[in-house]
């Protein structure tokens, strides 16, 4: 291709003969009608930038409808979360505060003594309100922790965790104890000193999230 | 200064088809049909051969420019857009019928021979250029008649470069010996 020599004569010719073609030429048949049928008919879509417009408005309205129900929805469940949680806190710590009081009084007095005394029912309810009130008291405590978790030390909360885990089990063994052998009320009393010890360490917990 | 006047307001009067057509006006279309059929037209007639088939592609243009006239953004000329839009409809039946179309060897004495049998005495380019092989007529055609260049055709056929290149010499080498 390249070792060929080109005639510059005869392209100059040609080059003029392409110039002096044709631009235009009338069709045999007017297609209008056909185009005209095709454009108007329902099946062609159509890019025009009126449905365009439409889809964008319907975008906009379909956005401002949803994003304020789902901002409001999240705020409800926020401060809903957030209400509970200082309510458990409050009740766990007034829960705690007549713990700890009642304790240095000796939380089971003579009367229910007593009553824990003349039978099995009267236990049953000793231990159960017991175990209520300690349960309310540690939720409490659990939910201020676990609001602020990321700051304690890892090694000190698997240290923690240990201990409540050995504070259990130690307090389901002595639930049976006292089931087994319930004219032992010195069991009972071991059993809200544990409950106590649990909740110390929780305190303890909380207080140090504060600290921090 | 006359005649630029008219051709100020004939291109104010298709930016203002234009404006129309893209609100959904087919009226507006109509007058944008009406102006530039015939150039579509004889365009693809050059490039299919058959008067049939160019008649299909010229309906199948407007259809489509009709769907994609929200994407004109008028930094070309409307005939331009609308040109584009043809080839790619034309490239695209030709890959239908041969995907390797642009890149067939072209038989020179073949082609020489067959030209010079139907052309009279009368040296008829529009003639010889129908009698060139498909592909190396469909480049000649966009590049020496519709002015694109060689890495326009590269991109809209898929060949290389340097093919459209090859076949474009080969279709003037024979249409300077015939027309001799």
């Amino acid at each position: 291709m390249k070792d060929e020599l080109v005639d510059l004569t005869k392209e100059r010719e040609l080059n003029l003969k392409i110039q002096q073609l044709e631009s235009e030429e009338v069709m045999p048949n007017d297609l209008w009608p056909s185009i005209k049928q095709i454009i108007s008919s329902p099946h062609i879509k159509s890019e025009q930038p009126e449905s365009n417009q439409q889809e964008q408005l319907e975008t906009k309205y379909y956005t401002a409808t949803w994003i304020p129900w789902a901002i409001a929805a999240s705020l409800v469940i926020s401060i809903g979360s957030m209400t509970f949680s200082w309510n458990n806190l409050q009740k766990a710590e007034n829960i705690y505060a007549q713990i700890t009081q009642e304790q240095s009084n000796n939380l089971i007095s003579e009367k229910d003594i007593g009553d824990l005394n003349s039978g099995q029912s009267g236990l049953i309810w000793q231990v159960d309100l017991m175990e209520q009130e300690y349960k309310l008291a540690r939720v409490g405590l659990m939910s201020r922790i676990s609001m602020n978790t990321r700051h304690i030390d890892k090694i000190i909360l698997k240290d923690i965790q240990k201990n409540l885990q050995e504070i259990e089990t130690a307090n389901q063994l002595l639930k049976k104890a006292i089931f087994e052998k319930p004219e032992d009320y010195s069991l009972v009393s071991l059993l809200q000193t544990t409950y106590q010890q649990e909740l110390n360490v929780l305190t303890q917990l909380a207080k140090l999230d504060n600290s921090i | 200064m006359a005649a630029n006047r008219i051709a100020i307001n004939q291109d104010n009067d298709l930016e203002l088809w234009v404006h129309s057509a893209k609100l959904g006006e087919v009226a507006a279309f109509e007058k944008l049909y009406l102006t530039f059929n015939k150039k579509i037209f004889l365009f693809a007639k050059r490039m299919t051969g058959t008067t049939s088939d160019a008649e299909d592609v010229v309906q199948e243009t407007f259809v489509k420019a009709w769907q994609k006239l929200a994407s004109f953004r008028q930094e070309s000329q409307f005939y331009t857009w609308l040109r584009t839009i043809a080839t790619r409809v034309m490239i695209d039946r030709l890959r239908a019928k041969n995907v390797k179309v642009w890149q067939e060897a072209l038989d020179y004495d073949e082609v020489f021979a067959a030209i010079n049998s139907n052309i009279g005495q009368v040296k008829d380019l529009e003639k010889m250029i129908g009698l060139l092989p498909v592909g190396a007529r469909s480049i000649f055609i966009m590049h020496d008649i519709e002015g694109y260049k060689h890495n326009e055709i590269s991109k809209m056929t898929g060949v290389a470069v340097g093919t459209s290149k090859a076949q474009l010499f080969r279709a003037r080498k024979l249409l300077r010996e015939s027309l001799l």
